[in-house]
């Protein structure tokens, strides 16, 4: 996972810039990483490269280049006409630009011949540049421009990038927004920290598009649990979690929690048989303790590999040796199941297109007191109807209804501006602290209770009151009441927020 | 519900950390829980003395206290005594012995923390933290350089996410931060993996070098963050003491600022340049009365006498019945005919700027 380099079998991403790609680095993969007639490349050569490096397709290769993703043709051309460009610089403006499209001599047919005499990308730019009329007369950015658009045309050249929580989501919001629930990075930064997530910690996640509980297991470094509740009947995101390139150890973090248990009452329902369980429980970990699995491997296992004819053989073996443990550790039964949801949670993350007010009502008994939540939706309304839930039972604190807008900027001396798009949603989100609504006993002494009185009457009360409005106001709900005739604009539940309660 | 075994031999069905065959793959400090996790977050769900616990009083008013007991704690609310919540579970409601003021006394989360901790300068705020944390590709084991450390809230965020394992080097140019976020750290049990050193990482005044210091290897840090008036000074020693393929940031709220870092990160080998900035709108939730119908005042031409005639009878009293109804029941349901609806808006004000944020990746070699 942390290797830095790609390891066989692993995911990355292969960024072209304007255009991303998951790929697998294994013999035998094959990708299609330009339209129509361009070959399908092998992945093989990507296995050792360190991340962070540029390859480039040739032919139906990939091969690691030196050079930069754009800088190549850029620096041959500063090579050659460096000093021209120069004296040119000036002059040169778009006053004699007539938009005929005749001023490229080359015509498709002869880059067809070119490719497939086997000239490289750079040449056939240089080709181009040499043949037209009018580059020449460009500015020294235009020229810039006019050469960027032909490298991505011609030269199939990417970065390698490591698959994080940061990349994956990005490239999957760039790619299809709406499928991953318009789940835009600068969200997920926010569900990963409010919602708490640290190694050691035990998160529930209910989440249907899967980005967020892998991230939470790279969060997790394999400490820990999450619980993930899912719907299906097999644990869902398999795809997803691929991509994370989690080791065994990471993994063994999550386990898949079947929703039929929380939300048909199953659960109630077995721990009737409570004592029976606890016998199951009680026999099936002795059996996993005495079989130790995950097991290293036995000498028996050993020998059936030595017999085994290739490396190929014996390394399929034992990557379907892993997946098979993995299912397992993943796959807790209903008595792990059970004894895992008998003890709160330190965490709830519900990130689902199923009504999250119905989430929500089930799973918030499982989170502890004092303990953060998030949900993520990509509509507004339903975090609006949790919220109303959350401050009407009077169940959380700290609640916050937000949206964040993100800007990207190019950055360039005396050309500084931002983006000319933006991404107008990022989803919704809605995080606050489960309070446990227990009010304790104080014994308030018998002076000051007058005293107490009198304060909130006298010098107290103006702050009691900017205490109340802050609640109000600051946790986003001002309740109104807009009633015509100027009836009863009641203040809402200004009575609920302060004194009443202290016995 | 079944109880909850407590045998060492579940532990070793989830985190298998007691398994001889995987031990070589885990770090050392893996196996040692970190004191962050027990410490700023106790494990434990009741408080107990010695707990860094965050005294809740509203969104903008959050203190802390160090429980201890026959402690008090004042706020505009009251006065709060430690040993009414000492034993008691974490989000319990404390009512003030002396008032009728209340507060909340929370686990300490590093957000909760931000939002309590002294202000010695101005923090980075959570929406940018969590941003830059995501962006910087931490996760448990990472090793990250700091500068200046300020407060400490970026630090204690940056903690949480590479612990175990990983490794927090903070720099501060003032020596008096640095004594005061020292203790804090050491006290908020962040010491292990949090070390703040007094140094310019610029380099400015004469005889200073500069840099990140001797003491940690060169190429060794995952990811650099930097909150400094003038970034582009210490990008060279920061280009030393990166990985190959590591993460830096810059947090900066000029954009002159930024600019002179993004050309200085892409001449010291850095690549992927990009800035951006986000912002948080905060939305209302609304609880409206929705009319089914219209119903308008006589106009003025029926005269006073038309509008007093009109008004009166069974509809009046209905009206004044259905209002004090509405009074009642705390304005929710009820009222003329109309029902309540859940409604959105954003909040009147928002934060319009903090900072840009500059993030650049660093070259491998061959």
């Amino acid at each position: 996972m942390s290797s830095p380099t790609v390891q066989k079998g692993h995911i990355c991403i292969l960024d072209f810039g304007d255009r991303h790609f998951f790929v697998k680095a294994a013999f035998g993969e094959q990708v299609k990483l330009a339209a129509n007639k361009s070959p399908r490349v092998h992945t093989t050569g990507l296995i050792g490269l360190p991340y962070g490096c540029v390859v480039e397709v040739v032919g139906n290769k990939l091969v690691r280049t030196e050079d930069d993703l754009m800088s190549p043709p850029l620096s041959a051309l500063e090579d050659g006409k460096g000093e021209k460009e120069i004296s040119s610089t000036q002059m040169t403006d778009n006053r004699d630009l007539v938009d005929s499209n005749t001023s490229q001599k080359i015509k498709q047919d002869d880059i067809q011949k070119m490719k497939e005499a086997g000239k490289s990308g750079t040449d056939i730019i240089n080709e181009l540049i040499s043949s037209s009329e009018t580059f020449e007369g460009k500015t020294e950015f235009s020229k810039a421009k006019y050469i960027k658009r032909k490298v991505k045309k011609y030269v199939l050249r990417a970065r390698l990038v490591r698959c994080t929580s940061s990349t994956v989501c990005s490239l999957l919001f760039f790619k299809d927004a709406k499928r991953y629930m318009c789940l835009r990075p600068d969200s997920l930064a926010q569900i990963l920290s409010y919602s708490n997530v640290y190694a050691g910690a035990t998160v529930m996640t209910f989440d249907t598009i899967g980005i967020p509980t892998a991230s939470i297991v790279e969060r997790m470094g394999g400490k820990g649990r999450i619980l993930a509740v899912h719907t299906s009947q097999d644990p869902p995101h398999k795809q997803m979690f691929e991509r994370f390139n989690f080791d065994f150890r990471h993994q063994a973090v999550l386990k898949f929690v079947s929703g039929y248990e929380l939300f048909q009452g199953a659960a109630s329902e077995s721990a009737g048989q409570g004592e029976k369980l606890e016998d199951v429980l009680g026999i099936e970990r002795d059996s996993m303790v005495a079989q130790g699995w995950p097991v290293p491997l036995q000498d028996h296992t050993r020998s059936h590999l030595a017999e085994m004819e290739s490396d190929k053989k014996r390394e399929d073996f034992l990557f379907k040796r892993a997946s098979r443990f993995i299912r397992k550790v993943t796959r807790p039964s209903l008595p792990e199941t059970m004894d895992y949801l008998s003890s709160q949670v330190d965490s709830l993350v519900i990130c689902s297109r199923h009504d999250p007010l119905l989430v929500l009502s089930t799973l918030f008994p499982y989170l502890a007191p004092s303990c953060p939540f998030v949900i993520f939706s990509e509509h507004i309304q339903p975090l609006a109807s949790c919220f109303d839930h959350l401050k009407t039972a009077q169940s959380a604190i700290k609640l916050q209804l937000t949206e964040t807008w993100k800007r990207d900027f190019q950055m360039l001396e005396g050309r500084t501006h931002p983006e000319m798009t933006m991404d107008a949603t990022g989803g919704y989100i809605l995080t606050g602290v489960k309070v446990s609504g227990k009010v304790l006993e104080v014994e308030k002494r018998g002076k000051l209770v007058g005293m107490g009185a009198a304060a909130a009457r006298n010098s107290g009360r103006g702050a009691v009151r900017k205490k109340l409005k802050d609640m109000e106001e600051e946790e986003g709900r001002g309740k109104k009441l807009k009633v015509e005739g100027g009836g009863g604009s009641k203040g809402g539940d200004m009575s609920k927020g302060g004194g009443g309660e202290v016995s | 519900m079944l109880s909850r075994p407590q045998s060492p031999e579940l532990d070793h069905m989830n985190g298998l950390a007691s398994n001889a065959a995987l031990d070589d793959q885990i770090s050392p400090t893996f196996t040692s829980c970190s004191s962050f996790t027990e410490s700023l977050i106790p494990r434990s769900s009741t408080i107990s003395a010695g707990d860094l616990v965050v005294i809740y009083s509203s969104v903008s008013e959050l203190d802390f206290v160090y429980a201890s007991p026959g402690s008090k704690h004042s706020n505009r609310n009251g006065t709060f005594h430690h040993d009414d919540f000492l034993g008691q579970e974490f989000g319990v409601k404390v009512p003030s012995r002396s008032t009728d003021g209340f507060v909340f006394a929370l686990r300490p989360t590093p957000e909760l923390w931000s939002s309590s901790l002294p202000h010695r300068t101005q923090i980075v705020h959570d929406l940018d933290q969590c941003n830059v944390i995501l962006y910087l590709d931490l996760k448990p084991g990472s090793v990250v350089l700091e500068s200046g450390t300020g407060s400490g809230a970026m630090s204690t965020a940056i903690a949480r996410t590479v612990s175990p394992g990983g490794k927090v080097w903070t720099y501060e140019f003032n020596e008096d931060r640095v004594t005061k976020a020292r203790d804090e750290f050491a006290r908020n049990g962040l010491a292990d993996i949090i070390t703040v050193t007094h140094r310019d990482v610029c380099g400015k005044r004469e005889g200073d070098v500069g840099g990140f210091g001797d003491f940690v290897p060169d190429s060794s840090a995952d990811a650099i963050f930097l909150d400094l008036p003038e970034p582009w000074e210490a990008v060279g020693g920061a280009a030393d003491k990166i990985k190959p393929n590591g993460k830096i940031c810059s947090y900066s709220p000029c954009i002159e600022q930024s600019q002179k870092f993004c050309a200085a990160a892409e001449a010291a080998g850095f690549h992927s340049v990009n800035t951006m900035e986000v912002r948080l709108k905060e939305y209302c939730v609304d609880c409206v009365l929705v009319e089914d119908e219209i119903v308008c005042d006589l106009p003025f031409y029926y005269g006073n006498k038309a509008v007093s005639d009109r008004k009166t009878g069974e509809k009046r009293k209905a009206e004044e019945g259905a209002a004090s109804e509405a009074s009642r029941g705390g304005g929710l349901g009820g009222g003329r005919g109309g029902k309540t609806e859940l409604r959105t808006r954003p909040k009147q004000t928002m934060r319009g700027h903090t900072a840009f944020l500059s993030f650049a990746t660093f070259k491998v070699g061959r």
